[in-house]
């Protein structure tokens, strides 16, 4: 897609996302409304008091849940707003365990995020790093086994900003092993590593079970 | 804490005259508005001491309804609760002197709460002098 299709896919999707959130928000407040009129006299028998009230509690906690959903799709369509940003990478890793959580969950693996102990920043496409992203979590989640545990980390690695995505309990190396490869299975996605000025390691040749994106 | 008027912004019919039957409490009056022409209307009948201000709306916008009211009504706190605004929006408005900025949907408790300190910021502050006749 050109830098043109995607800010208008973007642009899109945030419309909507915004508008499915005022949405929720009247289900929100009619849910409560129903769960306050049933409480000003919670001691009479009305008929299906009980079933009212949990019926009314369980549609709060969907608008909550759809709320969160909502809030991961509207970061996703401002992703989308300008080719080159400045991005936190613990945001941008945080973001990506929430978009990729469906994929894991059908494959019985648990994805998680775990922080940079300080901002990581660097401008960058947000999308194609997305992408590129996604790309090899599905490359670790076809590898990993079922019922494991994957993680996506910031980090850095020689200094430089790099974002790891491994299996616990295998930490992200200090140093760029020397024997780490290009991961084949990620073959289609070289073309953009000049474009986001990165470079991918498979370190599994190194003993370690993870995949390092490495930032020139 | 003496009775307060609370005037509620939005477009959302549905969503702002629930809201405003949720908040009806023995300390807090609340009037609807569902525009911002229309919440001026409303100001200049009788000012509220706090005002829950949409951004995006028809004809005068939330932002521009905000600029207006810290012009001419300085003393009434505005509290944006929007379900469309970005980091940009949030920077101006508190740059215009918004109370709060909350997003849709937001907790009644945490909204009640926020309303309290808003009313409760307004008494504590010198009073100015409203411009009315110009809003």
């Amino acid at each position: 897609m050109s830098q043109k299709e995607i800010a208008f896919t973007g642009r899109i999707i945030a419309s909507l996302s915004h508008e499915i959130k005022n949405v929720l928000a009247t289900i929100k407040e009619s849910a409560g409304l129903m769960e306050d009129i049933l409480s000003l006299r919670p001691e009479t028998d009305a008929p299906h008091q009980a079933r009212l009230v949990k019926a009314a509690g369980n549609i709060r906690k969907q608008v909550d849940r759809g709320v969160d959903v909502v809030m991961g799709l509207n970061r996703f369509a401002h992703s989308m707003d300008e080719p080159m940003a400045q991005i936190d990478l613990n945001e941008l890793t945080a973001q990506m365990a929430f978009l990729m959580q469906r994929f894991a969950h059908k494959s019985a693996i648990g994805l998680s995020a775990a922080p940079y102990s300080e901002p990581l920043n660097i401008v960058t496409d947000p999308f194609r790093l997305e992408m590129l992203l996604a790309a090899a979590l599905d490359v670790c989640l076809t590898r990993a086994d079922k019922g494991s545990g994957l993680v996506i980390q910031p980090c850095r690695v020689e200094g430089r900003p790099a974002v790891w995505i491994g299996a616990a309990p295998d930490e992200p190396p200090d140093t760029l092993p020397p024997t780490v490869a290009f991961p084949e299975d990620l073959f289609a996605l070289k073309g953009d590593l000049e474009h986001l000025q990165v470079n991918i390691y498979d370190c599994g040749s190194a003993g370690l079970h993870g995949v390092l994106i490495l930032f020139k | 804490m003496e009775k307060f008027k609370v005037l509620l912004v939005d477009d959302e019919e549905v969503f702002v005259r629930t809201l405003s039957e949720r908040l009806q409490m023995p300390d807090l009056e609340s009037q609807t508005a569902f525009d911002g022409e229309q919440a001026l209307e409303v100001v200049r009948d009788g000012i509220p001491d706090v005002m829950v201000l949409d951004l995006k709306m028809p004809g005068i916008d939330g932002m521009e309804v905000l600029r207006r009211m810290k012009k001419h009504y300085p003393n009434v706190q505005v509290i944006i609760l929007t379900g469309q605004g970005s980091d940009k929006d949030e920077a101006e408005a508190r740059r215009l002197g918004a109370f709060d900025y909350l997003q849709k949907p937001v907790n009644l408790e945490h909204l009640i709460e926020v309303l309290k300190r808003a009313y409760q910021n307004k008494m504590d502050r010198p009073l100015k002098t409203d411009t009315f006749s110009e809003a």
